[in-house]
């Protein structure tokens, strides 16, 4: 892949072995290596970041100090200025928590400026117009000036780099940062603690940053903090769009190119500039790299937005399209479920859900007042009324997505009335949206993973390298998966992104979400809204399926009356945030307050033969999106 | 640096650098309202916005410097320009981009910026050229603080555009329309509202309010390429502090960091100004997630 290229440009035939050449390819791998923490933290994690030339420059100057200033070995130096700019990083990911869009960009830019500023002030040996001097690392054997051997040097560093990142990007942590970039909402509700996750992407960033401000003083010899300034952050950002947002071998292919080409770009330039002035034309055509980076970045995004690592893509499987893989569809697994249901089974013992006195306001509205409610192990409970009752505030209470202002919200005797959102998977609480949350641009296999999140045991560690341990998790993980995919019928949908599926389909994913993490309480939203008699019919199926084999218990917030009344055993009736009625369906059908509350639309609470056949002009309430 | 602020009266440092941070403040307060701007209707950040600021003050050098015009035939001549620059960089640039990634929206902006730097080193190079200050005369005085002239002229220009666009957002069709728009796009087209010449709209305003800034500060700075570079970061931080979706939020982020800026430059350090303007304003971000003003859409869900 992209990562052999440095190694391999010194195979091409009529490449001139020399300095010049290699002091490119340097700087070429060294830039590769920004470029694959920058994807990480922005491609992957979606944090944008224009201020990764103030780590540049921190990983510079502390390698510079040590190693100079302190006399150690580079080596050792490199991992001072690892180290110490990952911990940079880790301060920089603190404010950024709060921050997302322009706002992050702005602190970002800020610490960019602002790095170069402090270095000169505090006036590192300068050594005058030419800035800080390092003694180049070198092997024995070579001379100092060779850039052979730093090229050696580096090329290992290179491949560790990418290694590690490449675990990263295959198992939990690379997920999660992915989740993060596509909806913080979902993610959350998958376990996913979004603080940790931008912290340790910032960190991993930063002090792979760090290496390459290391490897960057000692090819060059010297720095000065001018150097590193805003034009540079853009560069490390041009490397990766074109690269390709969230490839690690575009981010390869982005520092070649950006090295090569202003080489290039600069000769061509020179040559034009002295042809037009002999030609009689003064023409300046300094800094050329302005409008090369400007173009470069216009017609990429517009025309080539997958990046370089896109387009190679494309040109693969046009050429050598992959067999279509023949996904095995196992029939639900019996072994699983009883092991499931052996686990829920012991949970019986605990209490269920208890709501007790939850109070909403929000400003001057009261969304939801004093209600209180029970939901037993193992129960189907409703929870319906009309528009803009309340039922879905009460769910995003339970979510912990708002916080109530009175109340007590209690799980198998525990209160999560404050619990973080991203607690709720691990108490075995899981949850579908009324607008779906899913994570759109990933596989429905991606998805599903990532609703495993609390439950996969690797550290970080074992991520960034990829142990056996790890890799059996992850077989393991894909495993339930493609259980609960089969068991919802849509095994075929394994590799397809969400956002290419019928609606319908696209609700069993986020069912099938919901359930990859073996919850005892599933929380579901609307889920019949959009579908037809015949899929309603099938939902209702469903739910009493997942209910009888997995003993898992069931909140539903719903409009569609038929589908309620036949599915729950019981229900609650809201009103203006007010609890109504309780009790079965057929008590709450015929309780005078609902019916009132529902005026106009009482046809659709009998659900009678002779009451269907009698009223031809009975039509199913349509959901009504509040 | 320190000696010579003892000597004078305390009072008059104090005084000398509030008038000169809201001036330059008045400079940041119009580019970032063009932000501003350009967020409410496309939420898009134009990170170009400094660059075509600094082409268009270009422009005006152009007329006067090569085609020898009067200075308010420079001026309009520029402000036509900065409109047309800013409407086609909607057609032609962010419009098909609507559908992709924000990143990709914010990274076409970054690359227009560079590369507008780019043609004017090209065309004017990269040395400074100065600029005319449109008035010309001794500096008023308050006490021992000096006024010149063209600060005055920065400050009072700064708050008529704001009063001017407030009353155009408040009072006319066409600002509430725009106002409408921000809001809800798909209820304002319903309404019969053409979105889409109103987005054109509100990116050639917003050029043209940093073109008036460019022009402004240009005397000051002299005029080169990266003239904007310095002022754009700044205005793009005055936003963010006043929150990024509110207007009188931009008028008072940039008099503030005006004023911050010059105050940390006067009793601080010269050489650490941008970097305690940033840290008040993200410690400001860290309380305030949404600025000072701002307000955050949330999200249904």
């Amino acid at each position: 892949m992209a990562i052999f290229a440095p190694f391999l440009m010194t195979l091409i035939p009529g490449f001139e072995a020399n300095n010049y050449t290699y002091s490119i390819l340097n700087f070429a791998m060294i830039y590769s290596i920004v470029g694959i923490g920058l994807s990480l933290l922005t491609g992957y994690a979606g944090q944008i970041s224009l201020g990764h030339s103030g780590l540049m420059a921190i990983g510079a100057y502390t390698a510079a100090q040590t190693s100079t200033g302190f006399g150690m070995p580079f080596f050792v130096s490199l991992l001072f200025a690892m180290v110490f700019t990952g911990f940079i990083g880790f301060l920089l990911a603190l404010p950024a928590l709060r921050l997302s869009g322009p706002y992050l960009a702005v602190a970002t830019v800020g610490f960019g400026v602002a790095v170069p500023q402090i270095i000169k002030y505090l006036n590192f040996r300068t050594d005058g117009i030419e800035g800080l001097k390092i003694d180049k690392p070198n092997l024995p054997g070579f001379s100092p000036e060779a850039d052979l051997a730093r090229y050696y040097m580096i090329l290992p560093i290179v491949a560790i780099v990418f290694f590690v990142a490449t675990n990263l990007t295959r198992t939990k942590v690379g997920r999660a940062f992915l989740a993060i970039r596509e909806t913080e909402i979902a993610a959350q509700a998958m376990g996913v603690g979004l603080a940790r996750y931008k912290v340790i992407a910032f960190t991993i960033s930063a002090a792979m940053t760090g290496i390459a401000g290391a490897l960057y003083v000692g090819q060059i010899g010297r720095i000065s903090s001018e150097e590193f300034n805003l034009l540079q952050s853009i560069l490390f950002l041009v490397i990766i769009a074109i690269g390709g947002l969230n490839t690690l071998g575009g981010a390869v292919a982005g520092a070649l190119l950006m090295t090569i080409l202003p080489e290039f770009v600069n000769r061509l330039s020179n040559f034009l500039q002295e042809s037009l002035n002999n030609a009689g034309i003064n023409v300046q055509l300094k800094n050329p790299q302005y409008i090369l980076y400007g173009l470069l970045i216009i017609l990429f995004v517009m025309f080539l937005p997958e990046g370089l690592a896109g387009a190679w893509q494309r040109i693969l499987n046009r050429f050598w399209p992959a067999p279509p893989e023949v996904v095995v569809t196992t029939t639900a697994d019996h072994s699983l479920q009883e092991q499931i249901r052996v686990e829920n089974s012991e949970q019986q013992a605990k209490p269920g859900l208890e709501i007790n006195h939850l109070t909403m306001r929000f400003g001057g509205i009261t969304a939801v007042s004093d209600f209180s409610m029970t939901l037993k192990p193992g129960e189907i409970v409703g929870l319906i009324g009309p528009n803009g009752a309340g039922k879905t505030t009460v769910f995003n209470c339970l979510s912990s997505f708002y916080r109530p202002n009175e109340g007590q919200l209690l799980w198998e005797g525990l209160d999560i009335t404050h619990q973080p959102a991203q607690d709720k998977l691990k108490v075995g609480i899981a949850r579908t949206f009324q607008n779906l949350e899913l994570f759109k641009n990933l596989s429905v296999m991606d998805n599903l993973l990532i609703g495993q999140h609390p439950r996969l045991k690797q550290s970080l560690w074992s991520s960034m390298l990829l142990t056996p341990a790890t890799h059996r998790e992850e077989k393991l993980a894909r495993q339930r998966a493609r259980e609960i995919l089969a068991f919802l019928e849509i095994s075929d949908t394994e590799k397809m992104r969400p956002g290419s599926l019928p609606f319908g389909k696209q609700k069993r994913v986020e069912l099938a979400r919901a359930l990859v993490s073996r919850p005892r309480l599933i929380l579901l939203d609307e889920p019949a809204a959009g579908a037809n008699n015949r899929e309603t019919a099938d939902l209702a199926k469903l739910i009493r399926r997942i209910r009888d084999e997995f003993g898992i218990a069931v909140l539903l917030v719903e409009h569609d009356m038929s589908f309620v009344m036949n599915l729950c055993e019981r229900l609650y009736v809201l009103d203006f945030g007010k609890k109504i009625a309780e009790g079965t369906p057929d008590k709450v059908q015929s309780d005078p307050a609902v019916i009132e509350a529902y005026l106009g639309e009482r046809e659709e609470l009998v659900d009678t033969e002779e009451e269907r056949n009698t009223n031809e002009a009975t039509t199913k309430s349509a959901p009504e999106r509040t | 640096m320190m000696s010579i602020v003892a000597q004078i009266d305390p009072l008059v440092t104090f005084g000398q650098s509030l008038v000169n941070g809201l001036a330059f403040g008045s400079i940041y307060a119009l580019v970032a309202l063009g932000l501003v701007l350009i967020f409410k209707s496309s939420d898009i950040v134009n990170f170009a916005n400094g660059e075509m600021a600094m082409f268009s003050t270009f422009i005006a050098f152009a007329f006067l410097d090569a085609l020898k015009m009067p200075y308010w035939v420079a001026f309009l001549g520029a402000l036509v320009f900065a409109g047309l620059l800013g409407a086609s960089t909607e057609l032609v640039l962010i419009r098909p981009l609507r559908k992709a990634s924000p990143l990709s929206q914010v990274l076409v902006t970054i690359g227009l910026g560079t590369l507008l730097t780019g043609i004017a080193g090209w065309v004017w190079t990269f040395e400074g050229k100065p600029f005319p200050d449109p008035i010309t005369g001794p500096p008023a005085r308050l006490g021992s603080i000096i006024i010149k002239q063209g600060d005055l002229l920065r400050i009072g220009v700064a708050i008529l555009i704001a009063g001017l666009l407030y009353v155009f957002f408040r009072y006319t069709m066409i600002g509430i329309a725009l106002r409408g728009m921000a809001q809800n796009t798909i209820a304002a087209r319903l309404m019969g509202v053409n979105t889409e010449r109103m987005t054109t709209l509100t990116w050639a305003l917003s050029t043209m309010l940093g073109a008036i800034a460019g022009m402004l500060i240009a005397p000051n700075t002299f005029l080169e390429p990266l003239m904007m570079a310095d002022v754009a970061v700044k205005a793009f931080a005055a936003a963010v502090l006043g929150g990024f979706t509110s207007m009188p939020g931009a008028v008072l982020g940039g008099l503030a960091l005006g004023v911050i800026d010059n105050m940390v430059g006067t009793y601080l350090s010269q050489e650490l100004r941008s970097t305690f303007a940033f840290a008040v304003i993200i410690g400001v971000l860290v309380i305030k997630p949404n600025g000072l003003l701002g307000t955050r859409v949330k999200k249904k869900v």
